[in-house]
């Protein structure tokens, strides 16, 4: 199964199977079915509870809030990530401080989806991965599964039952990836999903869970690191492991302290600017409880510039499996 | 003109299509409008039509599955056009060798064919696929196979210490061990070992121990009194010499590492200790004085007491030298031509050609070779050869400078000739050779030649010949004796 | 409606404010607090009209809102003073309250797309309540105010949108910053708007009726403009306006009309059992 087909079996089910459960966005009902075509089908079956919003994106964000404080379970699409930061005040004012603020009288359970990340060409205001910034409201939840783990279940799980304010994050690239499991991955690498409700996906080319390398992060990174996983057992046989939890915030990184212990490299990895970045926080929090002495750590992010829409002019913003490669071999090899 | 047509993006999230149809044959000719070929989406069929006139040549076949953005085809004027690169660089093999894997294939000359790969191969799968692997190698090496009946005999029978040493190079060869030409297996010595190569003239003096599972001893190694050689791999080059009472051990634990391995023309001198817990390498020509210590581990505690634990190899790189009572620690890296002062604790890498000493030795000086030509170095030979013909003639001599490369000698009546010569040999083409050749008449000793820059002396050393060394010697040349027995009558005689 | 029942939510909504003012002088609160003196008529002749399972979004002057919705005045109190027995615990404050189904926030024209939300969730649940946001003339100023128009417009939500023109936004007047007309916003999204001038409390009410059963039965939004003007300054900080103008307006102070519509008497007796309240309440609070 694709992961399109995943979040849209998860859309379908929610639907199907929870009255309260809505879905509604820019360009989403039938044909058209959304910018990236996961609610396809969906109008067309759920004609009273999937519906096209107006360019609006403050509004729509902020009138979930009503709704789930209705006991409504809405799911908001947002078309392209970059687009978050038109609800920005929604999120931060609004939706993240209703429950605490008023004192837990209310609750506010809304699943915001949206697109995120480059590499399609769509330039600098289509293309961003904005869970960094996003991270730093308080009380977000931010859920970026890669075709490592289920999306489809994940989602059912996150708006189902999690009544935190969710941003769910999909990879644009990862939309028609074959979603992996431990008997499809590719030959040289293994993979073990752990059983959280928020799962952590260890994709991994050695057997072991004491890796020399091991790289910390999330959602279509996962990409890349495949090819960085099999890159570094062709080329060196250099044992690596790569954890990608579900949920990146919360996300405490000392869930994966077991995996420190032998490694000589801790890399995280992402896809937005590198300064102030998750990845930050990640080796923070590693490094407060004194798990990273001693160890080469490296933040692998975008440059501080927007991203181009040029192809090759990209491929210098954000990261490559090269530049990863360079910096592991500089250290290891 | 070329106009490339390239797999055009149809639907967003599509990074792939499948080409269903090419409606030409490479090399016809198109008009604008005509259906070239057709793909198919995950969502519809589409038709692509020619927007050039030409030729048209396809760079993809039915059926594949291309990335949007690569060229399904061109259409040119040029009724030969050929497509440069391949769209489909990728053969479709059905494994695929680490690098470490095909450095390991090439080295074990290995033939894949009939073996069942797949997948990722790495170094220790095909290990794991050898019969006689380095994994079962490795174990095989690592410890004696008490299995064997000789080396329980050896352990448990202190009455084959009694027996002589033809009777004992005897018995391991029944047990098919090589042994070579003209050794010698001093009384109460013995070696025990799964697999046991002796070179030729190799010389193991009174009450050495040697123990390990892999024994290779070659050509004219030495052997000193009551020397005890015990590790997982003991690898002694030719003309290697291990004094008396020298100890390797293997204190600090047995290893696949726990080697001794050591190159030609090294010396270990009496009294030297060496712990291989982890691999010990001598490159050729080294020298290790008397009382030098090797530590390839450290601490006795517990790193649950909060100690540190260290473990790691030490090696010597060719011509280096460590001065005696000098102790190298555990990780240390000595660098070719390299010089340790006596009673210095190394506990660091030397760099090549560096003279360091202390405790903890520093360096004191870099670069203390000169690299000299060889017509330099002979100069200095022809005049250490005009020193030699006047020492002769103090000890009684009738000798003669014949040339300023040439001594002609009269010993008690027979004419010996003494020459200095550039010689080409197989190990070096400006060898420098100090040759003793018999007199015309045939009745001197057998000749004897000193290869000067191997340290090297053949044939039998008459008394000119040990005069000749001896008189080297405290000039700054040597030459190894390469026999215990010469090595032992000598010592003796002089005594 | 009746008169003396209105005049004595507007007499509690008053008294209690400028019990808060002098709190906040005697140091007993802290932050900000924006007192909602001299617009009391528009609070009660509006909610007066709804069912207590209405939704009710407020803003930052949310106290005579609350008080004419949910009346509780200790609970208002407590939370103004940051304890524990308050609406919110003390986590919110003077501008963000919840009690039942009446909510505000701080940030101006924000909680209208929470106002539409609730009002979504009642027509979707087919529970009859309609959603009644108040804003401030200048809060006309926020994008999202017309994102949410546009949408409860063209969604048909059952939204009352109230606007206190109170002429000034925090310093600055309406004059200054505002382009068009108001009632010329609601209709531009084909949203029926109303505007009085009044500060009569049952000339509101009746107004406010109509209008909300409009709302009700026919599930669509509505706009009522409320031009008021508020006689205390726009919170803490010092009135910038021209004192001559704010005593001019004292003539419109909607208590005294309200009183006239009374006996002498009746008056005296809401004004005790009000002051009693008011004093017990403040007792109560300063030792919860
Ligand atoms: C988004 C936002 N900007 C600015 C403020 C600061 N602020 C608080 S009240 C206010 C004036 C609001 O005027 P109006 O909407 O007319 O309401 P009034 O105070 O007159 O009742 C301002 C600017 C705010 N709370 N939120
Ligand atoms: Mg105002």
């Amino acid at each position: 199964m694709k992961f399109i087909e995943s979040i849209r079996n998860g859309l379908d089910s929610l639907l199907g199977n929870y009255p309260e459960v809505v879905l509604y966005g820019e360009d989403l009902i039938d044909p058209y079915g959304g910018a990236f075509k996961v609610t396809k089908g969906l109008s067309t079956k759920y004609p009273d509870r999937v519906w096209n919003t107006p360019i609006s994106e403050a509004a729509i964000i902020g009138m979930s809030a009503g709704m789930a404080m209705c006991k409504m379970k809405p799911i908001v699409e947002i078309m392209f990530g970059d687009f978050t930061s038109l609800g920005v005040d929604q999120l931060l004012n609004h939706l993240t401080k209703y429950a605490w603020m008023y004192n837990n009288q209310v609750e506010t359970p809304v699943t915001i989806r949206t697109a995120m990340g480059g590499r399609r060409g769509y330039g600098p205001t289509h293309s961003q991965s904005l869970e960094a910034l996003l991270s730093t409201i308080p009380g977000l939840s931010i859920i970026a599964p890669s075709h490592y783990h289920d999306p489809g279940r994940i989602l059912q799980q996150a708006v189902l039952e999690d009544s935190s304010v969710k941003v769910f994050s999909e990879y644009k690239l990862l939309y028609p990836q074959e979603l992996q499991t431990p008997n499809t991955v590719k030959s040289g690498l293994t993979l073990d999903v752990s059983s959280d409700v928020y799962p952590i996906a260890h994709l991994s080319n050695c057997e072991f869970d004491n890796p020399e390398i091991l790289i910390i992060s999330y959602g279509g990174n996962a990409l890349l690191l495949e090819q960085v996983l099999l890159d570094l057992l062709i080329e060196y046989e250099l044992s690596a492991q790569c954890a990608l939890p579900a949920r990146i915030k919360p996300f405490d990184p000392l869930q994966i302290q077991h995996l420190i212990s032998e490694a000589q490299v801790v890399l995280v990895v992402e896809e937005s600017p590198k300064c102030h970045g998750w990845g930050a926080e990640v080796v923070a929090t590693l490094s407060e409880a004194g798990l990273l002495s001693g160890k080469n750590v490296f933040r692998i992010g975008s440059a501080e510039t927007p991203i181009p829409s040029s192809m090759a002019q990209e491929e210098q913003v954000l990261p490559s499996a090269a530049q990863i490669m360079e910096t592991i071999s500089q250290i290891l090899v | 003109m070329e106009n490339k047509y390239l797999l055009p993006v149809e639907d967003v999230n599509d990074d792939k299509a499948t080409i269903t149809r090419l409606c030409f044959n490479d090399g016809d000719l198109v008009s604008k409008g005509d259906v070239i070929y057709e793909f198919e989406t995950t969502k519809a069929l589409v038709e692509v039509d020619a927007e050039h006139e030409g030729h048209i040549f396809y760079a993809v076949k039915v059926s594949k599955a291309l990335k949007t953005g690569q060229v399904v085809c061109v259409i040119t004027n040029n009724p030969n056009y050929q497509f440069a690169i391949s769209n489909n660089p990728q053969p479709d093999a059905s494994y695929m060798l680490t690098k470490k894997a095909q450095a390991f294939v090439e080295k074990n000359n290995l033939d894949l064919k009939d073996l069942d790969l797949s997948g990722i191969v790495r170094e220790k799968d095909l290990a794991a696929l050898l019969p006689n692997g380095p994994i079962g190698h490795e174990e095989h090496i690592l410890f004696l196979s008490r299995s064997r009946n000789d080396v329980s005999y050896l352990l448990s029978n202190p009455e084959f210490r009694k027996l002589s040493s033809e009777e004992k190079i005897e018995w391991y060869r029944i047990q098919g061990h090589e042994i070579g030409e003209n050794c010698k297996i001093g009384d109460g010595a013995v070696l025990i070992g799964n697999k046991i190569t002796l070179g030729s003239n190799v010389s193991i003096a009174e009450g050495a121990y040697i123990e390990s599972p892999e024994i290779t001893l070659n050509n004219h190694v030495t052997i000193g009194r009551d020397t005890n050689l015990v590790a997982s791999r003991l690898k002694l080059g030719a003309f290697t010499k291990v004094g008396d009472r020298v100890v390797i051990d293997i204190s600090g634990g047995r290893n696949t590492d726990s080697s001794f391995i050591c190159g030609t023309n090294c010396l270990i001198a009496s009294e030297s200790y060496v712990n291989v817990c982890h691999q010990v390498e001598l490159g050729d020509h080294v020298a290790l004085s008397p009382r030098s210590m090797i530590f390839t581990h450290s601490y006795w505690q517990s790193i649950l007491d909060g100690y540190p634990a260290q473990f790691g190899p030490v090696s010597f790189a060719r011509d280096s030298w460590l001065g005696a009572g000098a102790q190298v620690l555990p990780n240390v890296q000595i660098g070719e031509g390299a010089i340790v002062m006596s009673g210095s604790v190394l506990a660091k890498n030397v760099n090549a050609y560096e003279l360091v000493g202390g405790i903890p030795a520093q360096v004191i000086k870099e670069n203390i070779n000169k690299k000299l030509s060889p017509s330099k170095k002979m100069t200095q030979l022809e005049e250490l050869f005009a020193d030699f013909n006047t020492h002769l003639r103090q000890h009684g001599f009738k000798s003669r400078l014949h040339s300023a490369r040439k001594i002609c000698l009269d010993d008690e009546g027979s004419i010996t000739h003494l020459s200095l010569s550039q010689a080409y040999t197989q190990e070096d083409p400006n060898s420098i050779l100090l040759v003793l050749e018999m007199d015309e008449t045939g009745t001197s000793p057998a000749g004897e030649i000193y290869a000067i820059q191997q340290h090297r002396a053949y044939g039998a050393p008459s008394r000119v010949g040990r005069l000749l060394t001896e008189f080297l010697r405290r000039r700054g040349i040597y030459f190894i004796s390469s026999n215990y027995e010469q090595a032992y009558s000598l010592h003796s005689s002089t005594s | 409606m009746n008169a003396s029942i209105l005049y004595k939510d507007i007499y509690k909504i008053r008294t209690f404010e400028e019990k808060v003012l002098e709190l906040f002088s005697l140091g007993h609160l802290r932050g900000t607090t924006h007192t909602y003196i001299g617009q009391e008529a528009n609070a009660v002749g509006v909610i007066s009209n709804l069912n207590s399972n209405d939704f009710v979004v407020s803003n930052h002057r949310c106290h005579g809102h609350y008080i004419a919705f949910k009346k509780n005045l200790y609970a208002l109190l407590c939370e103004l003073m940051g304890k524990s027995d308050g609406v919110c615990g003390g986590r919110g404050g003077s501008q963000h309250l919840c009690d039942g189904t009446f909510y505000t926030n701080g940030i101006q024209g924000g909680i209208l797309p929470l106002a539409a939300g609730l009002a979504y969730g009642a027509k979707f649940n087919q529970t009859g309540q309609i959603a009644v946001v108040f804003i401030g003339d200048g809060t006309l100023g926020e994008g999202v105010v017309y994102e949410t128009l546009n949408i409860a417009s063209k969604w048909e939500l059952p939204l009352l949108v109230v606007v206190e023109n109170n002429q000034y936004a925090q310093s600055t007047p309406i004059q200054l910053t505002l382009a068009g007309t108001i009632s010329k916003r609601f209709e531009a999204f084909g949203i029926n708007a109303t505007e009085l001038s009044s500060f009569d409390v049952l000339e509101i009410s009746n107004a406010a009726k109509s209008i909300i059963d409009r709302v009700r039965e026919s599930s669509k939004p509505y706009g009522l403009i409320l031009n008021t003007y508020r006689f205390a300054s726009h919170s803490k900080s010092s009135d910038g306006r021209d004192p001559a103008e704010v005593e001019s307006m004292r003539k419109h102070d909607c208590l005294q009309i309200t009183e006239r519509l009374l006996q002498e008497s009746q008056i005296e007796s809401i004004q005790g059992i009000v002051n009693d309240e008011v004093e017990k309440v403040v007792l109560q609070a300063l030792e919860a």
